[in-house]
C-alpha cells in the first residue's frame, strides 16, 4: 500500500514533466495540422488553436489535462483529427505489449542456458563463448540489427514476413487484443502461426539487446547456488553434475532472473519505437514519436504517461513475483 | 516454492512446444494475386475526405472517393463525376454531373451529394462546428448550390481562373452520412472501404457497382483487382526489403540510394514520374550579407546545381531557373539556369564587401543532408564557410527559421496543381504563408495579387513571367530543382503507373 | 538469496549493463588494486577488451595522421566504390566510399573520436552527477533522500527515447544539446547504485568511529565513504560509455546523431541504411566499428566487475 502511495507523485512528476517538455518544444500543432498546399489564413490558424484550447494560460491546459486523466478521459487527438486518444493507444498498446513480452521470452531463452553453462564452466572457454555471444546482441545498434535479420531471413531465405502484426485476413476476434492469446481463445492454429511468425524478427531485434543481462544475472546467481553446501551435498550423494545443476542449481538461479526479467519489461518498453519503426509494427512507441513531431499534445501526454503506469505496474508485478517465488523473503 | 518454480517450468515448457508447433506450420505466401499490397510510408490520419491535409490519406481516400474532374497521368484535367462544365460568368460554373452513379452504399449521386461535399469544405463551421481544413483548397468558392438533380452551380467569390485546377482534390461524399465519415467512409470510387488497423493498414475492395470512372482514361468499367491493401512500412529500407520479398507489390517513396538495387534485381522496375516539388536553398534575405542580392546571385554561381542532380539525385530531377518547375503554367522558358561559375560568385562577393567569405550554416532536415553537404562543399570552394545543421524534426527547424536567426536553409515547397499561385503566393509575397527567407518585393506583390485575380489567361501568364524574372535577379534562394518521384513495383504489376501529382490510382492495376 | 537489498532490482534503469551493489564488498579494508589486477589479467576476454579500447582510443587521437583522405571531400567521379577487394575497388579507398565519394576508411577513423567523445564526455559528466546524488542521497537520508530517489524513479518511468527526442526539440539539434539531452537522464544508474552501496557502507565500524570522532559529515562522505563506492562507480561508467554509443546510434536512426562534417559512425550507419542492398559497405563498415567498441568495452568493464567482485574470487 505504501508502494502504491509512492506512486502518486512520480505518476504527476511524469505528467509535469512531459507536459513542460512537449509545451516548451518549438513548433506548433496547429502548423502541422494545416501542412499541405492552398492558403490559410491567420485567422484559420487562430480559430483553431482556440478550438483547441491551445489559447488557454499553459497552467490551465495543465489542469484540464489532469482533470481529463482523473475522470479516465485522455482527451482527443489534434493531428488525427479529433479522435479520441484513449482508442489510439487502446489500438496501439496491445501490439507493444506482445513485442515486449516476446522480446522478453527470447532474452530468457537465449541467456538461460548460457547464463548456467557460464557459470558451471566459469573461467573456461564456454563462459567466454558465452558471455561474448550474449554480449554481441547488445552490441549493434538495433535499426541495424533489424535490418540485418530481414535481409537475412525475410529476403534471402524468406523464412518470415516482414510486415506487421499479421496477414489480413487472419486476425483473430478480438478478446485481449493480443494475436496470440486471442487466436489461442478462438483455437484458431493458423492465425496463431501467422502471429507467431510475424512477431519472431521484431522480438528477436529487441531481445538479444536485453540477453546479455539476463544472461549476467542468471551466470551470478548460478555461481552463487552452485557454492551451497546442498548442492556440495547433492554432488557427494553421487548426482552427475548435470542433474545437479539442474535439479538443484537452476531451479534456485531462476528467481533473480525472473525477477529482473519482469522488472526490466517496463524499460524495454521504452525502448522499442524503434524496432516498431524498422518492422512497420502499429505498437505505441511509434503513435508517440511521430506525435511528437507533429506536436499533438494530447497523445505524446496521455502515452508517456501510459507508459509510466506500466512501468510501475511492471515493477510491482516483479516485487510480487519476487516474493511469489521466495515465500521466506517479505517486502 | 518448489511447487511454485514448478509452475513456472511447466509455463515455460509448454509455450516452447506451441512456437515450435506453431512454427512448423505451412507459412502464408506473398500477397495472392487478386490481392494488390502499396507500401507506403505512413499511415491515413483520418478517413474523413474534409478533415486532412496529408498526402498519405489522399492516396488513400481518392481510391474511395471520386471527384468532380481528376487529371491524366500528363496533369491534363478531365471530367470524373462531371459530364462537363462551363463558366457562365466571372464568379459562376456550371457542372453537369454524370447520371447513374451509385455510392458504395447503392444510393445514387446526384448534384444534392456534390453541394454538399462542396459547402461541408467551404463553409465556416460546416463539419459539426469545425471548420475544414481544406478550406484553403478551395479558397474562393463560398458556395454550391444543386440547380436540379445533375446540375451543379458554383460561385466564387470574384473571377478564380484556379478552380479547376483545385477541384481534383475534393471528394464527393454522400449527403446523408452528415459527420460519421471517419468510421465508414462511403464514396463513389472504384474501391469500397473494408478495415482500417491504425498504424497497421487500410483495405479496400472492390466496388462492382462502379461506374467506370472517367471516359478519358480508359479502361472504363470496375476496378481490375479485387483488394487493395495499403500496409504502412515508414522505414524505406523495409519497404524495400518486402517489394522484394513479394510482401507489397508497389513501393511509395523509393530513395535515390535503392535505385542500383531496384535495377539489378530482375523481378523488380523503377518507376519515375515528374514530381511537383520544387527543392532549393532559401535565405534569410533579412541578415548580413544574405540582405546584398549580389551576395545571393553569388551563391547560385558558386554552386553547381547540376552536379547534385546527377551526383546526388542520379540525374532523376531537373533544374529550375527559378523555383517553377518547367511543367508549370506560365513557366518563362528564356531564363535559363545560373551557370556554375566560382570565378564569378568570387568576383559578385568582392564587389559586396565580402571577399575574404563568411560563416554560414545550412539547416537541413535528414531527407536533404546530402545537398546540402554538397551545397557547403561549393560553397567553401569560394571561400564561405558553409557547415550543414541537419534538424530531426521539420517543426522546430521552422520555428528557428522563422524567429529569423538563421542563414540559410534547403527545403521544398509542393505545388500539385502547377498553377504557380499555389507556390509564389507562399513563398514569395511579402508575409506569405511560407515566405520564411524574409523576402519582400511591391512589384511581385502587385503582379502575384493580379494574377490571382485575373481571369484572363494571358494576363496571368505575364503577370507570372515578370515575377520569375525579377526573382530571378534577386535570388532568394539557391534555385535548385524539381525531383522525380520514384516508385519500385513487382513486374507482376501491370496497368498502374504513377502521377506526378503523387496520387496512386489503383483503378487500372493487376496483378498478373 | 537472503537479502533482498542486495539484488539489483531498483537498480535495473537500464536493463543490459548493470552493476549489482554488493553489500559485503569493502567489509574490512578496501579492495587491494593489486588484487583486483591480478584477477583481471587471468580474464582473457577483459584484456583483449582493454587493449581494443587502448587501440581505438589511439586511432582516434591519431587520426590527423593515419586517415588516408580528407573525411569531408566530395568527389562526384568516386561515388560508390566498393571496398578494395571486389571487383571495382582500389587500395586507394580500401573500405570503398560513400554516396558522395568521401573515403569511408577515413570517415570511420574520424569517427572515432566523436563517438568515443561522446561516449566518454556523457558519462564524465553523468557519472559525476551521479555519484555526488548517490551520496547526497545516502548520506543525508530523509527528506533530501525522499526528493532524489522521486526525481530518479521519474526519469526512469519516463521511456528513454521520448525524452531525448523531446529535450533535442526544446534545444535544437548540435552537439552540446545532444550531449545534455543524453546526460539528462544517464546520471540516474550510478546515482542509484551509489546510493545502495552508500547505504550499505554508512552503517560500518570504521564510520560509525569517524563520526564519534567528531569528523563533519562532508568529511566523512569524501574521505570514508566515497573511496568505497568509487570502484563501483568505475565499472558502472565503463559499461555506460557502451550504452551511450548505442543510443547516439538510436538517436541518428531518428535524425538526431552527431552531424557532419564528421559524423558519428552511428550516423554513419543510419544514413549508409536505406543501400544496404546493394552498397552494403556504407553502413555495414560503421556497424562493425560500433559492434567491436561496444564489445570490448563491455568486455572490459565485466572483466573489471568480475575483479573487483570478491564474491566471485575463489
Amino acid at each position: 500500500m505504501r508502494r502504491l502511495l509512492q506512486t502518486v507523485p512520480v505518476v504527476l512528476g511524469v505528467t509535469l514533466l512531459v507536459f513542460t517538455l512537449i509545451h516548451l518544444t518549438p513548433g506548433d500543432p496547429v502548423e502541422a495540422m494545416m501542412a499541405g498546399q492552398g492558403s490559410v489564413t491567420q485567422e484559420q490558424m487562430d480559430q483553431l488553436r482556440r478550438e483547441l484550447g491551445l489559447d488557454l494560460p499553459l497552467w490551465r491546459q495543465y489542469l484540464r489535462f489532469l482533470a481529463g486523466l482523473a475522470r479516465g478521459d485522455l482527451g482527443h487527438s489534434f493531428y488525427y483529427r479529433g479522435a479520441p486518444v484513449g482508442r489510439l493507444i487502446a489500438d496501439r498498446l496491445p501490439a507493444t505489449i506482445e513485442l515486449t513480452v516476446a522480446a522478453m521470452v527470447i532474452s530468457v531463452v537465449i541467456a538461460l542456458p548460457a547464463g548456467v553453462l557460464a557459470a558451471v564452466r566459469r573461467n573456461r572457454l564456454a563462459d567466454r563463448v558465452g558471455s561474448v555471444g550474449a554480449m554481441l546482441g547488445v552490441s549493434l545498434p538495433d535499426f541495424w540489427l533489424g535490418l540485418v535479420l530481414i535481409l537475412l531471413f525475410s529476403v534471402s531465405l524468406g523464412w518470415l514476413p516482414i510486415a506487421g502484426r499479421i496477414t489480413y485476413g487472419m486476425e483473430p476476434p478480438p478478446v485481449t487484443g493480443l494475436y496470440l492469446v486471442d487466436s489461442l481463445l478462438a483455437g484458431d492454429w493458423a492465425a496463431f502461426g501467422d502471429a507467431l511468425r510475424h512477431l519472431v524478427l521484431p522480438a528477436v531485434t529487441l531481445g538479444t539487446a536485453m540477453a546479455a543481462l539476463t544472461m549476467r544475472i542468471t551466470r551470478s546467481s548460478m555461481l552463487e547456488v552452485i557454492r551451497q553446501e546442498y548442492i556440495t551435498y547433492a554432488r557427494a550423494k553421487g548426482l552427475s553434475e548435470w542433474a545437479v545443476v539442474v535439479r538443484h542449481g537452476l531451479r534456485n538461479a531462476l528467481i533473480p532472473t525472473v525477477t529482473v526479467v519482469s522488472l526490466n519489461a517496463g524499460t524495454l518498453l521504452g525502448g522499442n519505437m524503434i524496432v516498431e519503426t524498422i518492422f512497420g509494427w502499429p505498437g505505441l512507441g511509434r503513435l508517440v514519436v511521430d506525435s511528437i513531431y507533429v506536436r499533438d499534445y494530447p497523445v505524446v501526454q496521455a502515452a508517456v504517461f501510459i507508459y509510466a503506469l506500466t512501468y510501475i505496474l511492471m515493477n510491482l508485478v516483479a516485487d510480487w513475483l519476487y516474493t511469489w517465488l521466495n515465500p521466506r523473503v517479505t517486502l | 516454492m518448489r511447487r511454485r518454480l514448478a509452475v513456472v517450468w511447466r509455463s515455460v515448457a509448454s509455450v516452447s512446444l506451441l512456437v515450435l508447433t506453431a512454427l512448423t506450420l505451412p507459412a502464408q505466401a506473398a500477397a495472392p494475386a487478386d490481392t494488390l499490397v502499396v507500401g507506403i510510408d505512413e499511415d491515413a490520419i483520418t478517413l474523413d475526405p474534409m478533415n486532412f491535409r496529408h498526402r498519405q490519406t489522399e492516396t488513400i481516400l481518392r481510391n474511395i472517393y471520386d471527384g468532380l474532374v481528376t487529371r491524366t497521368p500528363d496533369m491534363e484535367i478531365v471530367p470524373e463525376l462531371a459530364e462537363s462544365w462551363e463558366q457562365v460568368d466571372e464568379t459562376t460554373w456550371i457542372f453537369r454531373l454524370r447520371r447513374g452513379v451509385t455510392f458504395h452504399d447503392g444510393t445514387p449521386f446526384t448534384a444534392a451529394d456534390a453541394a454538399y461535399s462542396i459547402n461541408r469544405t467551404v463553409k465556416e463551421g460546416a463539419m459539426g462546428g469545425q471548420t475544414s481544413p481544406r478550406q484553403g483548397l478551395l479558397g474562393n468558392v463560398i458556395g454550391a448550390e444543386a440547380l436540379d438533380e445533375y446540375t451543379l452551380k458554383i460561385e466564387t467569390d470574384g473571377p478564380w481562373p484556379a478552380l479547376l485546377s483545385f477541384l481534383p482534390f475534393h471528394l464527393m461524399v454522400p449527403a446523408a452520412t452528415g459527420d460519421g465519415l471517419i468510421e465508414q467512409p462511403i464514396g463513389t470510387g472504384p474501391f469500397r472501404f473494408v478495415e482500417w488497423q491504425r498504424g497497421q493498414r487500410v483495405v479496400l475492395e472492390r466496388y462492382d457497382g462502379y461506374y467506370g470512372g472517367s471516359p478519358e482514361l480508359p479502361p472504363v468499367g470496375p476496378a481490375q483487382v479485387r483488394r487493395v491493401i495499403f500496409q504502412v512500412l515508414p522505414e524505406p529500407a523495409t519497404r524495400l526489403a518486402a517489394l522484394r520479398a513479394g510482401e507489397i507489390d508497389i513501393m511509395v517513396d523509393v530513395p535515390v540510394d535503392q535505385m542500383g538495387a531496384i535495377e539489378a534485381d530482375p523481378n523488380l522496375e523503377l518507376l519515375a514520374v515528374n514530381g511537383t516539388r520544387s527543392f532549393f536553398m532559401e535565405m534569410n534575405v533579412q541578415k548580413p550579407p544574405f540582405t546584398d542580392p549580389r551576395v545571393r546571385q553569388a551563391i547560385n554561381y558558386a554552386v553547381d546545381v547540376q552536379a547534385i542532380v546527377d551526383g546526388v539525385l542520379n540525374g532523376l530531377a531537373t533544374r529550375t531557373p527559378t523555383l517553377l518547375s518547367p511543367q508549370a503554367f506560365a513557366f518563362d522558358d528564356s531564363l535559363e539556369p545560373y551557370p556554375y561559375d566560382p570565378e564569378r560568385a568570387r568576383a559578385l562577393l568582392e564587389e559586396a564587401g565580402v571577399g575574404r567569405g563568411f560563416a554560414m550554416t545550412i539547416d537541413t532536415m535528414p531527407d536533404n543532408r546530402s545537398a546540402a553537404e554538397v551545397i557547403a562543399f561549393y560553397l567553401q570552394q569560394v571561400g564561405i564557410q558553409a557547415q550543414v545543421q541537419t534538424w530531426g524534426d521539420y517543426g522546430a527547424m521552422i520555428d528557428a527559421i522563422r524567429r529569423g536567426d538563421r542563414d540559410a536553409w534547403v527545403d521544398s515547397w509542393g505545388n500539385a496543381t502547377l498553377d504557380p499561385s499555389d507556390i509564389a503566393e507562399p513563398k514569395l509575397q511579402t508575409g506569405g504563408r511560407g515566405n520564411y527567407s524574409g523576402y519582400s518585393n511591391p512589384r511581385v506583390d502587385e503582379l502575384l495579387a493580379l494574377a490571382a485575380r485575373s481571369s484572363d489567361p494571358a494576363a496571368r501568364e505575364a503577370a507570372y513571367r515578370e515575377v520569375q524574372q525579377i526573382i530571378y535577379d534577386e535570388a532568394p534562394m539557391l534555385f535548385g530543382w524539381v525531383a522525380q518521384d520514384l516508385y519500385a513495383i513487382n513486374r507482376r504489376v501491370e496497368g498502374w503507373r504513377p502521377s506526378p501529382d503523387s496520387r496512386i490510382n489503383l483503378h487500372d492495376a493487376v496483378k498478373r | 538469496m537472503k537479502e533482498l537489498e542486495s539484488l539489483p532490482i531498483r537498480e535495473m534503469a537500464t536493463p543490459w549493463l548493470e552493476v549489482e551493489a554488493d553489500p559485503r564488498q569493502g567489509e574490512g579494508a578496501p579492495t587491494s588494486w593489486r588484487l583486483v589486477w591480478r584477477e583481471f589479467r587471468k580474464n582473457r576476454p577483459a584484456l583483449v577488451g582493454a587493449v581494443v579500447v587502448l587501440i581505438l582510443i589511439g586511432v582516434a587521437l591519431a587520426a590527423p595522421w593515419i586517415a588516408p583522405h580528407d573525411p569531408a571531400q566530395i568527389n562526384p567521379f568516386r561515388r560508390l566504390q566498393p571496398p578494395a577487394w571486389m571487383p571495382g575497388g582500389s587500395w586507394e579507398y580500401p573500405l570503398g566510399t560513400d554516396h558522395l565519394g568521401r573515403d569511408l576508411l577515413s570517415r570511420l577513423i574520424y569517427g572515432s573520436r566523436v563517438s568515443l567523445a561522446v561516449g566518454a564526455v556523457v558519462v564524465l559528466i553523468a557519472t559525476t552527477v551521479g555519484v555526488v546524488m548517490g551520496l547526497i542521497s545516502g548520506y543525508f537520508g530523509g527528506w533530501i533522500d525522499t526528493v532524489i530517489q522521486r526525481v530518479v524513479e521519474i526519469l526512469l518511468a519516463f521511456p528513454y527515447l521520448v525524452l531525448a527526442i523531446a529535450l533535442m526539440g526544446v534545444m535544437g539539434p548540435g552537439l552540446v544539446n545532444l550531449l545534455v539531452a543524453l546526460v539528462y537522464k544517464e546520471w540516474v544508474t550510478a546515482a542509484r547504485v551509489v546510493r545502495a552501496e552508500v547505504l550499505a557502507v554508512k552503517s560500518r565500524e570504521y564510520v560509525e568511529a569517524a563520526r564519534a570522532l567528531g569528523a563533519s559529515g562532508t568529511r566523512i562522505m569524501f574521505r570514508h565513504i566515497l573511496p568505497n563506492v568509487l570502484a563501483s562507480a568505475v565499472v558502472i561508467a565503463t559499461l555506460r560509455v557502451a550504452w551511450v554509443i548505442l543510443m547516439e546510434a538510436s538517436l541518428s536512426f531518428l535524425g538526431l546523431g552527431v552531424q557532419p562534417p564528421t559524423p558519428s559512425w552511428g550516423v554513419m550507419v543510419a544514413d549508409g541504411r536505406s543501400a544496404i542492398f546493394q552498397q552494403w559497405w556504407i553502413s555495414t563498415f560503421p556497424g562493425l566499428a560500433i559492434l567491436v567498441t561496444v564489445l570490448a568495452i563491455n568486455l572490459l568493464g565485466e572483466g573489471l566487475r568480475d575483479a573487483l567482485d570478491p564474491r566471485l574470487r575463489e
